[in-house]
C-alpha cells in the first residue's frame, strides 16, 4: 500500500511541477514603441509581422469578408476564428500567464468586459493610436456595460435593447411602465425575458424594472462600489416581479427569447437589435417583427475590440482594428447585416430602431457593481423562490 | 414481429429529430419558418452555402477525422495493460486506481481545459497536432479503461488455466484468448473513444485554435451563446452524416462476430 | 475471499501507461483546484489560506439547489437508461433477422453530440413543437404543454436517455454476452421461471457491466453542462453551470473551485454507493 501511495505522489508532483514551472517572462516587445510611433511606422511594422489572429463569436460572414479585404489591401494574413463567447474568453484567460499568447485581438462584450478588464488582459490604451478614433462612439471608448474601459477597447458596433414584438398579436405596444404592466396582466405568459444571469436583453429589462420601481438611475452614476443605502428599496422591484411570476415567461438566453417569439409562445420580449436583425436575416424570425425603444427607456451599449497584452503581433492587431473601424468597413458591415456601426459619421436608413428613439430613450447602464448585484438579487428573490 | 416493431419505433425516435434538423437547414433566409407553419414556407440551399463560404468547415472535418482514429488507437494501446491489471489482478489500491482513471470525465470540461492548457503549453504540445491527439486520448481513456477492465474481469479463469495447462505461451494467450474474449468491450470502448474525440470541445478550443479547427469549434459558434438554429442544423448534419455512414459500414463488417461473440460457445 | 496480488514492478509498469498518463496530466488540475478552493493560487486577488470560500458555498442556497438538481439528473438518467437498455440488451442476445439494422439505428444518437441532441429534441418539445402540435390536433390537450425548461428537469432526463441509450446498451450487451448459454439452459432445466432467471442469473452475472454503465452514465449526467443549459429549468442551474456562473459572471474563481471539489467528492460518493449496491446484488450469488 505504501508503494502505491509513493508512486501516486511522485506522479502528482511531476505533473504539478510541470504546471507550476510556468515562469513569467516579459511580454514580447515590438521593435518600435507603439505608443509613440507614427501610424505609418505601425503599418510598416504590421506588414513585417505578416499575420494577425482575430477572435469573435458572431457575424462569420462579415468578418470573413473583412479579413479578405484586409489581406488584399495589406498583404497580411488573417487567422480568423469564430468561436463561442465563453470559450473565447476562457482561452484568453488561460493564456494570461503565457509570455506569448495565440490571440492578437478579439471582440469584447457582455459580462466579459468586467472580467477581462479586472484581469488586465489588454494592452493599451489604444484610443490615441487608432486613426479617426474620435469618429467612433465616444461614450463607448470610456464606459462599456458599466465598466470603465479607459480607451483600451475600440468600439466595433453599437447595439441597443428594446421591446421586440409580433404586431399581429400586439396592437398597442406599451411605452410606459404602467402600460407594460397592464399588458402583462392582461396577457399572462405572453411577455418573456431571459434569466439576467444568461444574457443582456434580460438584464436590460431588469435594469428598466429597477429604474421604474425604485426611483430612477441617476443616483448610481459615478459609484465605483455598491452603496448599500441606494439599493435598500430594491425589494420593491423584486416584489413586482415575484408577484407576477405566473404571468411572466423566463427564457434561457438572448436567442431563446427570440426563438420563442418566432415559435408563438410569447408575443413580446426584450431583445438586442443586432441579434434580432441577424436572426431575421437568416430566416430564424418572421420579418413582420417590430422593435422599438419604449419611452421608459432601455439600456444600450456595444461591443469593442482589444489587443491582448501578450500578443506577439501588436502592430498587426492595431492595423486590423483600424481596418474594422474604418469608414468603408463600418458601412459594409451595416449594409451586410443591418448592425448599427460604431462610427458616428455614417447616415443610415432602414435600421430596426429609429435615430430619434436612440437619442431620446436609450439608457446608459448603471455601474457594473450594481449590475452584478442586480443579477444575483434577481435570481435570489424572484427565480429561486 | 417484435423486431419490425422496434425498427419502426427506432426510425421514428431517431428519424424525426433528424428530419427536423434537415428542414431547419433548408430554411430560406428570406422566408422565416415560424409558427404556425408545420414546414418551412420555402426551401433554399442558402444556409448550406453560408456555412461552406464563411466557415472553415472542410478543414475542420479533415482535422476532426484525422485526430479521432489516432486518439482511439493511442487510448487503446495505453489502456490495454492497465485494464488487464485492474481486471484480473487484485492489487492493493485497486479501488483507488479505478476512481482515479475516471477523473478526466468528472471534472467539468471548461475548468479542466483551463488548467490542462497550461500543462500542455509547458510541454510544448499547444498548437500541435500531436497535442490534440494527446488531449483527445486523455478524455477517452476513462471509458476505454473502465469498459475493458470489465471485459477482462469477465473472462472465466478456467479457460486461461486450460490454455496454460496445454502450454500456451503468453503471446498465444493474448492472441487467442484475451483479445477475442474482450472484443465486445473493446469495440464498445473504441466507439466511445471515437465519439468522445469527435465531440471534444473545451480543451481542443484552447490548445488547438487558431492553428486547428475541429467540427465542435465550428458547431459551438452557432450553438453556444449565439444560437442560430438554421446554421447549427447544417453543421450538425455535416457532422452526423459521416458518423452515421461509418456506423453502418462498421456494423456490416462486424455483424457476424459482434453479436454472437463468445455467446457461451466455449 | 479473493487472494490479494502484490504490487510487483511489472504490475506497476503495466499500470503506468494508463493510470500514470492520466495522473500526469490531470493531477495538477486536481491539486490546483483543491488549493484554489482554500484561497491559494488565486487567479484574481490575493492568495491567502482561508476557509471563507468553503463557508460561502456551504451557506449558499443556490449552490445547494444546483447540487441537488444535478444529483437528481444523474441518478434519474443512470437508472432510466439502464432500465430501458437492459431489456433491449437481452433482446439482442440472440441474433435474428433485421437485428443488425435495428442495432445500427439504435446506435445513431451515440454519434450525435450532446448539444446537437438537445437542440434536435428541443424542436419536438417546444411550445409549438411537433409533440404539442400532434396532441392539439388530436384534441387531447387544449393548451400546448410547456415541456421545455420544465422546473423538474424531465426535458433534460429525456434528452439524456435519447442520446445515451446506445451508450448504455453497448456496455450491457458486452456484459450479457459473457453469460454462457449453458448456465441459462441448466437453470431452465431445473425448472426456473423467466423472472427467476432474470433476477437470479442475468442481473447478478451482468452486474459488473451494469455497474460500469450506471457509473459512467451518472458522471455524464451529473456533470452535464450543454444539455441542461438548453433544456433545463431557468432555476436552478446544473452544478457545472453554477460553477461557470460563479467564475465568469461573479468572478468568484475560488468559490468555483470549491464547487469543483464538491463535484469530485459527490461523484466519488455516488460511485461508492452504486458499488455497494452492486456488491449486495452480486453477493447472494
Amino acid at each position: 500500500m505504501k508503494k502505491v501511495l509513493l508512486v501516486l505522489l511522485v506522479l502528482l508532483m511531476a505533473s504539478t511541477l510541470a504546471f507550476a514551472a510556468g515562469t513569467k517572462e516579459a511580454a514580447p516587445k515590438a521593435d518600435i514603441d507603439l505608443q509613440s510611433a507614427s501610424w505609418d511606422q505601425i503599418v510598416e511594422a504590421a506588414k513585417a509581422e505578416g499575420e494577425v489572429t482575430f477572435y469573435a463569436w458572431y457575424f462569420p460572414d462579415y468578418f470573413k469578408e473583412a479579413a479578405n479585404d484586409f489581406e488584399a489591401q495589406y498583404g497580411i494574413k488573417v487567422n480568423l476564428i469564430i468561436g463561442d463567447q465563453t470559450a473565447n474568453f476562457n482561452k484568453a484567460i488561460s493564456e494570461k500567464g503565457n509570455a506569448v499568447g495565440t490571440i492578437d485581438a478579439m471582440i469584447v462584450g457582455g459580462q466579459w468586459v468586467k472580467t477581462t478588464m479586472d484581469l488586465d488582459l489588454f494592452w493599451g490604451p489604444i484610443k490615441d493610436i487608432i486613426p479617426e478614433s474620435d469618429k467612433l462612439a465616444p461614450s463607448l471608448w470610456e464606459v462599456q456595460e458599466g465598466v470603465l474601459t479607459k480607451g483600451y477597447l475600440a468600439p466595433f458596433h453599437r447595439n441597443q435593447t428594446g421591446i421586440l414584438y409580433d404586431p399581429e398579436r400586439v396592437s398597442n405596444p406599451p411605452q410606459t411602465w404602467q402600460e407594460l404592466e397592464a399588458w402583462i396582466d392582461a396577457n399572462p405568459k405572453k411577455f418573456g425575458f431571459n434569466d439576467p444571469s444568461k444574457g443582456g436583453s434580460g438584464q436590460s429589462f431588469v435594469h428598466t424594472l429597477i429604474k421604474e420601481t425604485t426611483g430612477g438611475l441617476e443616483k448610481y452614476v459615478g459609484d465605483s462600489d455598491v452603496v448599500a443605502s441606494k439599493v435598500a428599496n430594491w425589494d420593491k422591484a423584486w416584489d413586482w416581479a415575484y408577484s407576477r411570476k405566473d404571468k411572466l415567461t423566463f427564457t434561457v438566453s438572448n436567442n431563446d427569447s427570440i426563438i420563442r417569439l418566432n415559435d408563438g409562445e410569447i408575443a413580446m420580449t426584450f431583445g438586442w437589435d443586432d441579434n434580432v436583425k441577424d436572426m431575421m436575416n437568416k430566416g430564424n424570425l418572421f420579418s413582420r417583427a417590430k422593435m422599438y425603444i419604449p419611452a421608459m427607456g432601455a439600456a444600450g451599449g456595444g461591443d469593442t475590440m482589444g489587443v491582448l497584452k501578450n500578443s506577439p503581433r501588436k502592430a498587426a492587431a492595431l492595423l486590423f482594428i483600424s481596418h474594422i473601424t474604418s469608414l468603408e468597413q463600418q458601412k459594409k458591415k451595416y449594409e451586410m447585416l443591418g448592425a448599427y456601426p460604431a462610427r458616428t459619421d455614417i447616415t443610415l436608413s432602414g435600421t430596426l430602431l429609429t435615430e430619434e428613439d436612440r437619442a431620446k430613450n436609450a439608457l446608459a447602464w448603471f455601474p457594473a457593481p450594481y449590475k452584478t448585484l442586480m443579477i444575483s438579487e434577481f435570481v435570489k428573490n424572484v427565480l429561486m423562490k | 414481429m417484435l423486431t419490425a416493431f422496434f425498427v419502426l419505433i427506432q426510425l421514428l425516435w431517431v428519424g424525426i429529430p433528424i428530419l427536423m434538423a434537415i428542414m431547419w437547414s433548408l430554411v430560406n433566409p428570406k422566408d422565416a419558418w415560424s409558427y404556425p407553419n408545420i414546414f418551412p414556407p420555402s426551401f433554399s440551399l442558402e444556409q448550406w452555402r453560408y456555412v461552406f463560404n464563411y466557415t472553415n468547415i472542410a478543414r475542420a472535418l479533415r482535422t476532426s477525422y484525422s485526430v479521432a482514429p489516432l486518439a482511439v488507437l493511442l487510448s487503446f494501446l495505453l489502456s490495454l495493460p492497465t485494464s488487464y491489471v485492474l481486471g484480473r489482478k487484485n492489487i492493493p489500491g485497486k479501488k483507488v486506481f479505478m476512481l482515479v482513471v475516471l477523473l478526466p470525465m468528472i471534472m467539468p470540461g471548461m475548468v479542466v481545459a483551463l488548467f490542462l492548457s497550461r500543462v500542455f503549453s509547458m510541454l510544448g504540445l499547444s498548437q500541435t497536432f500531436f497535442g490534440l491527439v494527446i488531449a483527445h486520448t486523455l478524455m477517452s481513456m476513462p471509458y476505454m479503461i473502465r469498459v475493458m477492465t470489465t471485459s477482462f474481469a469477465s473472462i472465466p479463469q478456467d479457460v486461461i488455466d486450460a490454455a496454460e495447462n496445454l502450454g500456451a505461451s503468453t503471446f498465444v494467450k493474448i492472441k487467442d484468448i484475451f483479445l477475442p474474449m474482450i472484443r465486445p468491450g473493446l469495440i464498445a470502448g473504441m466507439i466511445f473513444a471515437f465519439t468522445t474525440s469527435i465531440e471534444e470541445f473545451n480543451l481542443t478550443f484552447i490548445i488547438g485554435t487558431p492553428t486547428f479547427e475541429t467540427i465542435p469549434t465550428i458547431l459551438y459558434s452557432f450553438m453556444g451563446y449565439n444560437f442560430i438554429r438554421t446554421n447549427a442544423s447544417v453543421v450538425s448534419l455535416l457532422m452526423m452524416t459521416p458518423n452515421i455512414i461509418m456506423l453502418f459500414i462498421v456494423e456490416r463488417f462486424l455483424k457476424s462476430d459482434y453479436l454472437s461473440a463468445s455467446l457461451g460457445k466455449m | 475471499m479473493k487472494k490479494k496480488d502484490s504490487l510487483t514492478p511489472f504490475t506497476l509498469l503495466m499500470l503506468l501507461p494508463g493510470v500514470g498518463f492520466i495522473i500526469f496530466f490531470i493531477g495538477s488540475s486536481i491539486v490546483l483546484t483543491i488549493l484554489q478552493s482554500f484561497g491559494l493560487f488565486s487567479i484574481m486577488g490575493n492568495s491567502t489560506l482561508t476557509l471563507g470560500y468553503w463557508k460561502a458555498i456551504l451557506n449558499s442556497r443556490e449552490a445547494l439547489d444546483s447540487l441537488l438538481f444535478s444529483l437528481k439528473m444523474g441518478v434519474l438518467s443512470s437508472l432510466g437508461t439502464v432500465m430501458v437498455a437492459f431489456p433491449l440488451a437481452l433482446f439482442f442476445r440472440k441474433s435474428g433477422q433485421g437485428k443488425g439494422m435495428l442495432g445500427s439505428l439504435i446506435k445513431i444518437p451515440l454519434f450525435i453530440p450532446a448539444l446537437v441532441a438537445a437542440f434536435l429534441i428541443l424542436n419536438l418539445i417546444s411550445y409549438h413543437g411537433l409533440i404539442n402540435t400532434i396532441l392539439m390536433r388530436l384534441s387531447i390537450i387544449k393548451e400546448p404543454l410547456r415541456m421545455l425548461n420544465d422546473k423538474f428537469g424531465w426535458g433534460v432526463v429525456m434528452i439524456q436517455v435519447w442520446k445515451n441509450l446506445p451508450f448504455v446498451l453497448l456496455i450491457l450487451m458486452s456484459a450479457i454476452s459473457s453469460i454462457r448459454d449453458d448456465t441459462i439452459d441448466a437453470a431452465k432445466n431445473l425448472g426456473a421461471g423467466y423472472f427467476s432467471i432474470l433476477f437470479r442469473i442475468y442481473i447478478p452475472l451482468a452486474m459488473p457491466g451494469i455497474l460500469v454503465a450506471m457509473i459512467l452514465m451518472f458522471i455524464k449526467a451529473f456533470g452535464d453542462f450543454p444539455i441542461t443549459s438548453v433544456a433545463g429549468p431557468v432555476y436552478p442551474s446544473s452544478v457545472a453551470g453554477r460553477m461557470q456562473i460563479m467564475a465568469n459572471l461573479y468572478q468568484e474563481w475560488n468559490q468555483a473551485a470549491v464547487l469543483g471539489v464538491i463535484i469530485i467528492l459527490t461523484t466519488f460518493f455516488v460511485i461508492w454507493a452504486y458499488s455497494r449496491f452492486a456488491e449486495l446484488v452480486q453477493g447472494d450469488n
